[in-house]
């Protein structure tokens, strides 16, 4: 009930069409990166998954990311944009679980950008490489991977977006976030590779032999955030 | 009215915005990687670069290729939001204004903002280079002159991506498509800069015009030279006409 209800009131924002669009370019990236030039890729080392994701994976990731960034920003901004929270509070509504279903519903959505990528880099396999005969297995342990490295950042821009009334706040902050990923990815440390915003840059191959400590890493942040973002909702609500 | 109060009556909207804040912070964070790997700028001989010149170069590449943009992006959210709350673009247009010297006002704040940035991005360079020049036991800063010139290059080079941004934001009313557009026109920048017809996407100038830097500065280094044709006519053509679009259109709808 109350799931439908958040699901319903970003209807008219834009924000669905606007992920799966987001989606549908993402997708494209390396349809047109790789189709356009077959030829730089197909020869080069290493299996036909792990080209493609060299090749494209950094540009369609931060696009992922900004799908976060942008979904969980138009979310909330339906909220404090005509205060229409302030209206919602006089209602029987348990607000407390607000935080908890937008943050599961820009969890979903986000999963479609990341259906489309895989669907497009099998399709990019098929279409100029020769895949190996484990090349959908690897395609589908690298989307699962994919999926579990973007939960942090659905949490954590969900519980910035709750709490700034300005949509520019939150999306300054994403930025910024993203911005400090770009810069701090010349450290080659496990402590900088788990922040929120650098998870969903590694691939499966990439994590190799440590995906389990990434799995971890991001399951446990994910715990943390939730809570966090629970408690951080509450105070917001009781102080208003 | 006056241009220059049109300029005042947005200044004034942006009081409680914290958008400084928003400015400030990324160019702050762009500069602690430079100080802590700053003995790295002495392993760059292969490349022909010094190690004062490539300390610079590293720091504005940094923030040419996605912090500018980005942050022009927040901006316009920011001037779009403002005047949405409360229905503030219905009143401010029903007072005796000219919507597209409001337009136009509100497109030198965007300028405004990227200057105050780029001012910050300035100032961290000096206080960072003088820590690094410290740490490594030598002067790794540039002439105070030539850093300004290229600061004001960086500058100019941004104003059609500007111009570009707030069109989108002027024409696309939802914000969920007018700032996803702008997020994704960052992200392929740089494959668009190695293609022949780079000089058709002004959200890749500035990070080209320092890359063509990079080249001039690195000796061994293999990258693009500055062609002002086609380039110049195209850029100034892209800037008028979205400047002009924007100001035709601009509040249309509430008019």
């Amino acid at each position: 009930m109350s799931f439908s209800i958040e699901a319903k009131k970003v209807t008219r924002t834009g924000f669905y069409p606007a992920i799966i669009l987001g989606g549908i370019i993402a997708a494209a990236v390396p349809l047109i990166n790789i189709g356009a030039r077959p030829e730089n890729f197909v020869n080069r080392d290493g299996s036909t998954l792990a080209v493609i994701l060299n090749a494209n994976w950094s540009m369609v990731s931060m696009l992922n990311v900004f799908a976060v960034i942008l979904g969980a920003c138009v979310m909330w901004n339906v909220e404090y944009g005509e205060r229409a929270i302030e209206k919602m509070r006089t209602l029987p509504l348990k607000m407390s679980s607000i935080v908890g279903l937008k943050g599961i519903l820009l969890l979903t959505m986000a999963l479609v950008p990341v259906i489309l990528e895989h669907l497009s880099i099998v399709l990019c396999g098929y279409l100029w490489f020769a895949p190996e005969s484990n090349f959908i297995f690897d395609a589908t342990k690298n989307f699962i991977f994919s999926i579990l490295m973007l939960l942090p950042v659905c949490g954590v821009m969900t519980a910035i977006a709750s709490v700034c009334r300005n949509m520019w706040i939150s999306l300054g902050i994403g930025v910024i976030c993203v911005f400090a990923m770009t810069i701090m990815g010349g450290f080659d440390s496990f402590a900088v590779k788990i922040f929120p915003f650098s998870l969903p840059m590694i691939t499966f191959a990439e994590a190799g032999e440590t995906w389990p400590s990434y799995g971890t890493a991001s399951l446990l942040e994910t715990v943390i955030i939730s809570i966090a973002a629970g408690i951080i909702w509450k105070l917001k609500v009781k102080s208003e | 009215m006056s241009f220059a109060k049109y300029i005042k009556i947005e200044l004034t909207k942006l009081k409680r915005s914290h958008i400084i804040w928003i400015l400030i912070v990324p160019v702050v964070i762009l500069w602690i990687p430079s100080i802590i790997n700053s003995h790295m700028n002495f392993d760059m001989a292969a490349e022909g670069i010094s190690p004062e010149d490539n300390f610079f170069i590293q720091g504005f590449m940094g923030f040419a290729w996605f912090m500018m943009p980005a942050s022009v992006v927040v901006g316009t959210v920011l001037l779009v939001q403002t005047e949405r709350a409360g229905g503030g673009i219905r009143k401010m247009l029903s007072l005796p204004v000219r919507p597209a010297a409001l337009c136009l006002s509100k497109f030198s704040i965007l300028l405004l903002l990227t200057g105050i940035q780029v001012l910050f991005l300035i100032a961290m360079y000096f206080l960072s280079g003088t820590i690094a020049s410290q740490m490594c036991g030598y002067d790794l800063l540039l002439d105070p002159l030539t850093v300004i010139k290229e600061a004001v290059i960086l500058y100019v080079s941004s104003i059609p991506m500007t111009s570009v941004f707030w069109l989108i934001a002027v024409l696309i009313k939802t914000p969920s498509f007018s700032v996803g557009a702008g997020l994704a026109s960052i992200v392929p920048s740089v494959l668009i800069m190695n293609t022949k017809l780079w000089f058709i996407y002004p959200m890749c100038y500035p990070f080209y015009i320092v890359t063509v830097l990079q080249g001039e500065m690195a000796k061994n280094f293999d990258t693009f030279k500055f062609k002002s044709l086609p380039f110049l006519p195209v850029a100034a053509a892209v800037t008028v006409v979205c400047i002009l679009i924007a100001a035709i259109s601009f509040g249309k709808e509430e008019r």
